[in-house]
C-alpha cells in the first residue's frame, strides 16, 4: 500500500489484516508532519486520539468484529466542527476563546462508527467568509499543486489535505461554493449534497439559510462512500431531511447510463474563462452531452444568495462585531459589519426570489437529469492577488471566486466538484449539478468521467 | 443604485446596530455596503407577484 493510499484501499488493507490501521496512522502521521509545514493545511494534529481509535479498529478485528466500511481510513475536519475536547475556532481568533467542544459533530460521530479515524482540524478562512483561505491568524494554506498560489475557499485546509495525499478523505462546509471552489483549484472531488441532507450539527454556522456539509477525496468511490457514512435523520438540525439515508455508493457503475446531461449556457459560460470553458469542454464531449441549458436568472440568484450570505453571516457575529471589531480578520470585519447594516427589506426580498427561482430551476429537471457548469472562473490565483479579469472587466478576487457557485448551493442542489485532468497544467473543476436528492445522479456522472480518464486527483507532487 | 449615499446611510445606520466605526474601518465597510446595494439593485428589479412566499418555511 502506498504512503497516499486511497480510502477504498486502506480498508481493504484494515478489513483484510494486510495492514493495521496503527500501522496506517503511524505513517499518516509521519506524512503530515512531513508535508504540512509547506501547506498549512492542518491547524491541530491529534495523534494521541487517532492512534489509540487505531488501536481500536485493529483489536475489533482481531475480536472478528466487522471494523466498518471505513475501517482505519485517516480523515480531517475543516475547523469549524466540534472536536470534543477540542476549541472549535471556526478560522477565527476570537473563537479560541470558547471552551472546549463538548462532544464530537454529527458527521465525526458517523465516521466514528464507519471505522474512520480523525488525525486534525483544518485551516479554513474566518467564519467561512472567503474563498481562498488566506487567514490573518492561522496563516495561508498552500495549494498543494503550486505552493505560490491559494488552494481555495473556504475549506481550503480539507481540499489541500486531500490534494497533498495526507489525507485520503476530508469535510468541509459549502454555503456559496466552500467545497466547490477549493475541490476546483486543488484539483479534487467533492460533494455538496442537497441542503439538508446530511446533518449540520455540531458544525459552527456562517449563514444557517444556506450551510451545508459535506466530503473530499481524490475517487468517486471514495467520495461516495464517506457520503453513504454521514447519511442519517438528525433531530438537533433543524434543517435535516427526514427522507430515509439513499446510499449511492451502490449505484455508480452504472455511470452516465440513460441520465439526460446539458452545458449550462450564458452566465455559466462568460468570455475570459477559457481555462473553465475547456475543462466543461472536456467533459462534454465524453459524455456526448451536445445540448444547452440555460439556467434563468443566475446573476440574479448569485446577488441574493450575496445578500442573504453579508446579512445572516453578519447576524451571526453581531455581538463580537459591536464589542471587538478589531479581533477579525481584516478580509473578513468590513464586509461582516456592512452585512450588519443591510436594510431588512433587501433580505426579504432576496428569500422571496430564492422560492421563485427555486421553482424555475426545478422545471429545468423535467427535462435534464444533470446539468455541467465551471466550478470557478479560472484556475487558483497566487497567494495575495487582489484583482482578475473576467469578460474584459477586471474585478476583485475574493468576493468574484464563487460566481458560478453560488447561484447554485442558493436553492441547495446536489452537486458533485469534479476535477478535469489537463496534465501539466494547474487544476480546475466543474460542477456537476443534479435534482433535489440526485445525489446519486451526480456521482454516477463524476464516474463515468473518472472511469474513461477525464476527470482525475492525482496526488499532486508537493515541492 | 441611484442617489444611495453609502456614507450617510453607515453614518446613520450604525449606531442603530451599536457598531461604533472607527476611521481606519468605515472605508471599507462604506465600499461593501455599496457592493451589497448594487447587487440589491438586481434583486428588488426583478418583479415578484404579492403572492410569493419567502424560501424558508417553519413547521411548528
Amino acid at each position: 500500500m502506498t504512503e497516499s493510499a486511497l480510502a477504498a484501499e486502506i480498508a481493504a488493507g484494515v478489513r483484510s489484516g494486510a495492514v493495521s490501521a496503527v500501522r496506517v496512522i503511524e505513517r499518516t502521521l509521519e506524512r503530515i508532519a512531513r508535508l504540512d509545514p509547506k501547506l498549512n493545511a492542518f491547524t491541530k494534529v491529534m495523534p494521541e486520539r487517532a492512534l489509540k481509535e487505531a488501536a481500536a479498529i485493529d483489536a475489533r478485528r482481531w475480536q472478528g468484529e466487522d471494523p466498518g466500511p471505513l475501517a482505519g481510513v485517516p480523515y480531517a475536519v475543516k475547523n469549524l466542527f466540534d472536536i470534543k475536547g477540542v476549541v472549535t475556532l471556526a478560522g477565527s481568533k476570537i473563537d479560541t476563546e470558547h471552551r472546549p467542544a463538548a462532544a464530537d459533530a454529527f458527521a465525526v460521530r458517523r465516521l466514528h462508527d464507519a471505522g474512520a479515524i480523525l488525525v486534525g482540524a483544518l485551516n479554513m478562512d474566518e467564519y467561512a467568509y472567503g474563498f481562498t483561505t488566506e487567514n490573518a491568524h492561522h496563516g495561508v494554506t498552500h495549494n498543494p499543486h503550486d505552493l505560490a498560489r491559494v488552494a481555495g475557499g473556504s475549506s481550503g485546509g480539507s481540499a489541500a489535505a486531500v490534494a497533498g495525499g495526507l489525507v485520503p478523505l476530508s469535510l468541509g462546509s459549502d454555503t456559496n461554493g466552500s467545497i466547490r471552489v477549493p475541490s476546483s483549484f486543488c484539483g479534487i472531488f467533492g460533494l455538496k449534497p442537497t441542503y439538508g441532507r446530511l446533518s449540520r450539527h455540531g458544525s459552527t454556522h456562517f449563514v444557517a439559510s444556506l450551510d451545508h456539509v459535506g466530503p473530499f477525496a481524490r475517487s468517486v468511490r471514495d467520495l461516495a462512500s464517506c457520503y453513504d457514512a454521514m447519511q442519517g435523520f438528525d433531530p438537533l438540525d433543524p434543517v435535516c431531511s427526514d427522507r430515509p439515508t439513499e446510499p449511492v455508493s451502490e449505484g455508480l457503475e452504472r455511470g452516465a447510463e440513460g441520465l439526460r446531461i446539458a452545458i449550462a449556457d450564458g452566465y455559466f459560460a462568460p468570455s475570459g474563462t477559457a481555462d473553465a470553458q475547456e475543462a466543461v469542454a472536456i467533459a462534454a464531449a465524453s459524455l456526448g452531452a451536445a445540448r444547452n441549458v440555460t439556467i434563468p436568472e443566475a446573476a440574479r440568484a448569485r446577488a441574493a444568495a450575496f445578500l442573504i450570505t453579508a446579512t445572516e453571516g453578519a447576524n451571526q457575529h453581531l455581538a463580537d462585531l459591536q464589542r471587538r471589531p478589531d479581533d477579525f480578520d481584516p478580509t473578513t470585519r468590513d464586509r461582516f459589519l456592512a452585512g450588519a447594516l443591510t436594510p431588512a427589506a433587501w433580505l426579504v426580498q432576496a428569500q422571496r426570489f430564492r422560492r421563485w427561482y427555486h421553482s424555475q430551476v426545478l422545471a429545468l429537471f423535467d427535462g435534464v437529469d444533470v446539468i455541467i457548469a465551471p466550478s470557478t472562473p479560472c484556475p487558483a490565483p497566487l497567494i495575495g492577488q487582489e484583482m482578475m479579469t473576467i469578460g474584459g472587466t477586471e474585478m476583485a478576487v475574493r468576493p468574484n471566486l464563487g460566481i458560478f457557485t453560488q447561484p447554485l448551493s442558493f436553492i441547495g442542489l446536489p452537486i458533485c466538484a469534479v476535477p478535469v485532468h489537463r496534465p501539466g497544467r494547474l487544476p480546475i473543476g466543474i460542477q456537476v449539478i443534479a435534482a433535489p436528492w440526485r445525489e446519486a445522479d451526480a456521482l454516477r456522472v463524476a464516474f463515468a468521467l473518472e472511469r474513461d480518464g477525464v476527470a482525475a486527483a492525482p496526488v499532486a507532487a508537493v515541492a | 443604485m441611484e442617489d444611495f449615499n453609502a456614507r450617510a446611510y453607515v453614518a446613520a445606520a450604525a449606531p442603530m446596530l451599536k457598531l461604533d466605526l472607527t476611521e481606519e474601518q468605515l472605508p471599507g465597510v462604506i465600499l461593501n455596503i455599496e457592493r451589497i446595494a448594487a447587487l440589491a439593485a438586481l434583486v428588488l428589479d426583478f418583479p415578484l407577484d404579492d403572492a410569493s412566499e419567502p424560501a424558508p418555511v417553519f413547521r411548528p
